[in-house]
């Protein structure tokens, strides 16, 4: 089964880089009844496409589609037991910018061409300075100009019509953005009502189930200087997000669930400066992504209950209010998902793909190694096997520095790994990983009572006919994994 | 089978055992010392294996292969020398013949035992315990 996710704005590409981590995790199949996974295509919205969180988004996509390619690509089907790691699909269904069609809400609007009644009422809804605003970098927190830029192209726009077409019967869709900034809290509640109308109305599909994400404020920075451009201010975020509640407590969206994610003042730190767009606006993950896209995993688990003009609202919070421990995450099977994978990234960073190349010189040294290559292939691995060494160390490092600056970020203690045996923040807050003591691997999850030591999961290696080369070598790390950690 | 091939060559009198008799050479002499020298080897390659079993968990073949191996030699060295000092304590016949078949029991003794004990990950540091456990797919 398929499910889409529209992913609006700034934050609906930090939100889609958790999913997509989440995804390699494993956290999007499901065991009950039946090993059941979802494929996922992603559909960005966002007028500022280059902007720093979108070509992160962009980064992370390719290094998962990447590596997801190389380790299906050799399977054969036989695994007793199918993985869970690298299984999910995950396709970049199409990306839509909207200031595609023109630079400003005039040039979008043909205000020029507009009958003076029609024109009059445009000088109404907006002002002469949002009316030429430059959009090249998003809406600069004005949602109503988001809405009008949002209304008036989606609908004539191919790649919306491709998803309303291209939507089944039972598969699902998921909205996620932000409620306080612009394009999120534009285009989620214009994008909602139209998908829903479209679908239940154009295309008479009336199991699609719908969801969405609103994310309330959680993070914010210094205010912008006065220069007389309009940019977005992080001291209307609660006015905003008061005022769009209150729009969706009136509103029927017409969607059957809706995630509402926010964090406490102590969560909402500052983080650098204002950038109202661009290459420069990058925001370090938040822990509230990963929340995120859990609220995706429990959208795609739970049948909907039918459908009513009463929104179903989604709750969890946490134990404590200035830390986040393991018993802060809902599923034990998440937890477990989640420990796997990164216990993977570790070991393959710090211990496999050192040893492959020490191999190099002296192949019948590494053991565990001999089981997946012959010792004249260790000596010179193919150019396949380096680059898939190569693919799978980017996905690892990856998905590190996506767990570091989650761990970093904020005041609060994020207390689900030791991220310093793994690597810290350098000067600029920028993740630098450190792998190399491997004898880290015990410390990697706190408090967690185990002597669960690296060289037991590679001296547990179990090759197979199935299990050959770079890909098997992987796969088997990580089955051995999964079975050898305390569950 | 080497103690008992090295047992034949006394008994047959392939090597002169000096004043003694061959049988009472072997008897005395050469079993006790082999015996002793058995023993020996295994309890210094029990005390590698204990020794390997403590580093297995933190082991890294890259940074530590070759003061691992050290380690193996000197255990060695000190079980060579224990067995030096006894023949000049003890000066027995045909010192030069028993020395030199004392010394390759115990070396193959201990070579073996100890690339057979050794943890899998760490057989490289057993010289040529690679080879003695190829891995086999």
């Amino acid at each position: 089964m398929s499910t889409y996710i529209i992913a609006i704005g700034g934050t609906g590409a930090r939100l889609v880089e958790a999913i997509i981590h989440l995804a390699a995790a494993g956290v999007f199949i499901f065991e009950d009844p039946t090993l059941r996974q979802e494929d996922l295509h992603i559909f960005f919205i966002d007028p500022d496409s280059r902007n720093g969180n979108a070509i992160a988004r962009t980064e992370t996509l390719d290094c998962y589609q990447e590596c997801h390619r190389t380790v299906r690509d050799v399977s054969d089907g036989s695994d007793q037991k199918p993985l869970l790691w690298m299984q999910t699909s995950v396709k970049d269904f199409a990306s839509w910018s909207p200031r595609q069609r023109g630079r400003t809400l005039g040039d979008i609007f043909s205000r020029p061409d507009l009958r003076p009644s029609t024109r009059s009422l445009l000088d109404v809804l907006y002002t002469t300075r949002e009316q030429d605003m430059d959009l090249r970098e998003g809406f600069r927190g004005r949602p109503a100009v988001g809405s009008g830029v949002m209304g008036r192209l989606i609908q004539d726009e191919r790649r919306w019509q491709d998803l309303v077409r291209n939507v089944q019967e039972e598969d699902k869709v998921f909205l996620c953005g932000s409620i306080f900034g612009g394009t999120g809290a534009s285009g989620f509640p214009t994008l909602g009502r139209l998908l829903a109308r479209d679908l239940r109305k154009r295309r008479n599909l009336r199991n699609v189930k719908l969801g969405g994400l609103l994310m309330l404020p959680y993070f914010s920075f210094e205010p912008p200087t006065e220069d007389g451009e309009i940019n977005t201010h992080p001291d209307d975020f609660i006015l905003r997000t008061h005022a769009a509640l209150r729009y969706y407590e009136t509103h029927a969206l017409g969607l059957d669930i809706l995630y509402l994610l926010g964090g406490t003042p102590s969560s909402t730190r500052v983080q650098g400066r204002h950038n109202s767009g661009g290459k420069d606006q990058r925001n370090p993950p938040h822990f509230l992504e990963l929340y995120g896209a859990l609220a995706l995993r429990n959208f795609v688990s739970t049948e909907p209950r039918g459908r009513s003009d009463s929104l179903e609202v989604a709750h969890i919070s946490r134990q404590s209010e200035d830390s986040l421990s393991w018993r802060d995450i809902p599923e034990l099977q998440v937890q477990n998902r989640l420990k796997y994978a990164t216990r993977f990234a570790f070991a393959w960073l710090s211990a496999i793909s050192p040893d492959l190349e020490y191999a190099k010189r002296n192949p019948k040294d590494v053991r565990y190694a001999l089981g997946f290559f012959d010792p004249k292939q260790l000596r010179e691995l193919s150019d396949t096997e380096e680059r898939n060494i190569t693919v799978i160390k980017s996905w690892c490092t990856s998905y590190l520095k996506w767990l570091l600056e989650l761990h970093q970020f904020g005041t609060d203690q994020v207390g689900w790994f030791n991220c310093r045996t793994f690597g810290s923040l350098d000067n600029d807050g920028e993740p630098v990983l450190n792998l190399k003591d491997r004898n880290q691997f015990t410390n990697l999850i706190p408090n967690e009572d185990t002597n669960l030591y690296l060289n037991h999961i590679l001296d547990g290696l179990c090759p197979s006919p199935e299990h050959r080369g770079v890909v098997g070598l992987a796969k088997s790390l990580y089955a051995t994994i999964s079975s050898r950690s305390p569950t | 089978m080497i103690i008992f091939f090295q047992r034949l060559l006394f008994a047959r009198g392939l090597i002169p055992t000096g004043s003694l008799s061959r049988a009472d050479y072997v008897e005395e002499i050469f079993t006790p010392a082999a015996g002793i020298v058995l023993l020996v080897s295994v309890v210094f390659a029990g005390i590698w294996c204990w020794r390997t079993g403590k580093l297995f968990p933190t082991f890294v073949l890259i940074s530590h292969k070759e003061s691992v191996r050290a380690q193996w030699g000197m255990i060695l060295l000190f079980l060579l020398l224990g067995i030096v000092v006894a023949l000049l304590l003890g000066r027995p016949e045909a010192m030069l013949w028993l020395g030199v078949f004392l010394v390759i029991d115990c070396v193959v003794i201990y070579w073996l035992a100890t690339a057979y004990s050794t943890p899998n990950l760490m057989v490289p540091t057993v010289p040529v315990g690679s080879w003695l456990r190829p891995i086999r797919r």
